[in-house]
């Protein structure tokens, strides 16, 4: 999803590559917070989340120089985070599957919203476990890396309809498997 | 259909006229209203890192930026190959050592 309150990433990542530092740190903030959350999920684990975060922005700094213009940034920089989070599962298979290893979220500054959110991110940690990984990370990248459906294309190199499909299937899932949380359940519809 | 839709009528990027016609869905299918009710939840559960990582990130850039000026001076540096290259070369090599004549046999390769 573009930012419509200021320079465009492109326009930034541009800037960056002929010299100016602080477009690579907005561009940093700018995609920090959404690049953990699709990774976070993706690997159930926060600390790794945070290392591939940094090396995803270290490769971009890196490969400035192969980067394609007309290319969107956010595909770009999303389909670094995603090999990188592959690399990773592939190196951790072994314990990563097992549903034991479903980890408690990481402490949050604000109490209240850790007592009031715990639960319900716990239940939705365990949903996203048990989804296919092709269905969890169209997910993942839609729900929670904000990426528009043809840049989710694009990151995953697999058709429009393709995604769509991953897409329904993955949110039924989780329809499913978060219901029995649903307390509004029975009164909606 | 309104799925691939929904996640951006929850985030608030549809167009009015749009998102109209999803809530009024909503209001009537109790499938769209639980899986929007799913998605709404994702969305909350969604962490951030536990602290800024702007620090960690510009002390490993600084480095990186550090060790590249270093690079520069090293008269030679070995390049790095993937798997897939370091296969693909082997079996050049292999070929062209089991074939009797590899001069002829290059330039047959090149013909074709």
């Amino acid at each position: 999803m573009g930012q419509n309150n200021a320079t465009s990433d492109e326009k930034l990542f541009a800037d960056y590559r002929e010299g100016d530092s602080a477009a690579f740190e907005t561009l940093f903030s700018r995609y920090q917070n959404r690049l953990y959350r699709y990774v976070e999920r993706m690997l159930n684990d926060p600390s790794a989340a945070e290392d591939i975060v940094i090396e995803t922005f270290l490769r971009v700094h890196r490969y400035s120089k192969s980067y394609r213009e007309g290319t969107k940034f956010a595909g770009w920089v999303f389909t670094i985070a995603r090999n990188q989070s592959r690399t990773w599962i592939k190196q951790n298979r072994r314990l990563w599957w097992l549903p034991f290893g479903v980890k408690a979220p990481m402490p949050a500054d604000n109490p209240t919203a850790i007592a009031e959110n715990a639960d319900i991110r716990k239940h939705v940690a365990i949903a996203f476990a048990t989804l296919p990984e092709r269905q969890r990370e169209v997910c993942s990248l839609r729900l929670l890396g904000e990426l528009s459906l043809n840049e989710i294309a694009d990151v995953v190199g697999v058709s429009l309809g393709t995604i769509k499909s991953r897409l329904f299937y993955g949110q039924r899932r989780l329809r499913d498997l978060l219901a029995d949380f649903n307390p509004n359940q029975d009164g909606k519809g | 259909m309104v799925s691939p839709l929904l996640f951006s009528y929850i985030s608030g990027n549809l167009e009015n006229e749009k998102a109209m016609r999803i809530q009024k869905h909503i209001n009537q299918c109790v499938s769209c209203s639980k899986t929007a009710y799913a998605i709404e939840q994702v969305i909350h559960s969604g962490d951030t890192p536990r602290t800024d990582l702007w620090p960690r990130m510009a002390s490993r850039l600084a480095q990186t930026k550090k060790a590249s000026q270093t690079d520069h001076h090293m008269p030679f540096l070995f390049p790095s190959f993937t798997w897939r290259e370091a296969t693909a070369i082997a079996i050049v090599i292999l070929t062209l050592t089991v074939t009797p004549e590899p001069l002829r046999f290059l330039v047959v390769l090149g013909v074709l």
